[in-house]
């Protein structure tokens, strides 16, 4: 049996229960015995199915690279607040006496536990796939990726309306928010975070708290900061932040 | 996130739930997985691939009613992934591809064990995606795992109108249908809870 898109057509709009089995036979009556249409629903259905598992192993890469980023940001604050031997110890109230020194001996203030804001700001992995007739894209995310924040932000804002879509908008937000841009970060943060199927959901939240809080936002940023929920992307960060700040 | 609501989001199929569910078993039992694969002949990247197709399992069986709740989502999961990796290792010791189709089985942690009807040739075949070009790719993935309209479609691809993207999407769809008809599939053992 050939494969013909009118019959997939007709066999997807069968399974959607928009043509019954009968039309898709009557109208393919001279070609077309019951097991073909057998074999061609079954054949439509295990593609779909494989997409669908694609799909998920796709987003299942993502949620990986988020766990790795998110342990990787936690692991050094972690270590140093287990001080598991009596060497880091030392080091850690020594590192702690020489930092509390300099503070006060140049700026007269103690800001003890005041959250700072490049313990908290990682660059999101790139995980967006160009196409190639999307060369500005591609240019962007290669300066986005070489940490050239300023050349990425330029190209990410020269890229035209038309071919916005949300993962430029997010990774222009992550490049704005790296060149202290806060205010367009946050601008395109609240944007996306009213796009309802936004893929990058979590993430928007985790970075609109931070714009907010780096705009002086500070009210809004520990609203978004304590709505982030156990699980969710840096949820443990989020959930300091929104105490601390 | 108690095993009730782990159930209810899968079986919802709302992309957002199950990734929140995906988040949630990553940060309660990876490390778990990883400190079992690392300690027996496995890499780093072993373990990330066993979790990751044991949650595919885990999805599967939930959607398809596999799943009885006998026991808890937790001991399921590290079930799947041992005997996963123990085939694994088998399949590398012996390199018997027939490995793939032996049953995977879960102990319910009471003596008894259930048979998890789902052949690992399966999350192999996943990757036969892959094989079509990127663009096939990407429209078949927006059309049918993220849900976008054929109009959406039409001005993500910046085709003239919605008559192109619905021609693209079943011309994408046959190359896949020819591909999976010329790996003579068994399919009653492929098709996922639709």
């Amino acid at each position: 049996m050939e494969l013909r898109e009118e019959l997939i057509e007709k066999v997807e709009r069968y399974l959607s229960g928009k043509l019954s089995r009968e039309e898709v036979k009557e109208e393919n009556a001279t070609d077309l015995s019951n097991e073909e249409i057998d074999e061609a629903v079954e054949l439509f259905e295990t593609s779909r199915s494989l997409i669908e598992l694609s799909g998920l192993r796709e987003d299942l890469r993502s949620i990986h690279e988020e766990y790795i980023a998110d342990n990787s940001a936690a692991q050094p604050k972690a270590d140093v607040k287990k001080g598991n031997n009596f060497n880091t110890w030392i080091w850690a109230t020594l590192a702690v006496a020489a930092a509390v020194t300099f503070i006060s001996v140049f700026t007269g203030v103690f800001k003890s536990g005041s959250p700072e804001f490049e313990e908290y700001f990682t660059k999101y992995p790139d995980l967006i796939s160009v196409r190639g007739n999307e060369s500005s894209i591609a240019e962007a995310m290669r300066l986005y990726n070489s940490e050239n924040y300023q050349a990425a932000l330029q190209e990410f804002l020269g890229i035209k309306s038309d071919s916005m879509n949300e993962s430029v908008l997010f990774y222009q937000s992550v490049a704005a928010i790296a060149v202290k841009e806060f205010q367009l970060a946050v601008d395109n943060l609240k944007k996306l975070s009213g796009i309802t199927d936004n893929q990058y959901w979590q993430q928007t939240n985790w970075y609109l708290g931070l714009a907010l809080w780096q705009n002086g936002q500070l009210k809004e940023a520990r609203e978004i900061f304590s709505g982030i929920k156990p699980g969710e992307y840096r949820y443990d960060d989020a959930a300091q932040l929104a105490e601390g700040l | 996130m108690l095993d009730k609501q782990i159930l209810e989001d899968i079986v919802s199929g709302d992309r957002r739930r199950v990734n929140d569910v995906f988040r949630h078993l990553y940060h309660k039992h990876y490390q778990g997985i990883l400190k079992f694969i690392t300690s027996n002949r496995g890499s780093e990247s072993d373990a990330t691939d066993t979790f990751q197709n044991a949650l595919l399992i885990l999805y599967d069986q939930i959607r398809r009613s596999k799943f009885k709740g006998n026991s808890s989502v937790k001991t399921y999961l590290f079930a799947i992934c041992k005997n996963l990796w123990l085939k694994e290792l088998a399949k590398k010791h012996h390199e018997n591809s027939s490995l793939e189709q032996m049953p995977l089985l879960v102990a319910d942690g009471q003596g008894a064990e259930e048979k998890i009807n789902f052949s690992t040739k399966k999350l192999t075949l996943s990757y036969l995606l892959e094989q079509l070009d990127e663009s096939c790719r990407e429209v078949l993935t927006d059309f049918y795992f993220r849900g976008l309209s054929i109009k959406e479609i039409a001005t993500k691809y910046s085709l003239t109108n919605e008559d192109s993207a619905k021609n693209k999407k079943y011309r994408c769809m046959k190359r896949l249908m020819d591909l999976v008809k010329s790996k003579n599939i068994d399919m009653s053992d492929i098709n996922m809870g639709h």
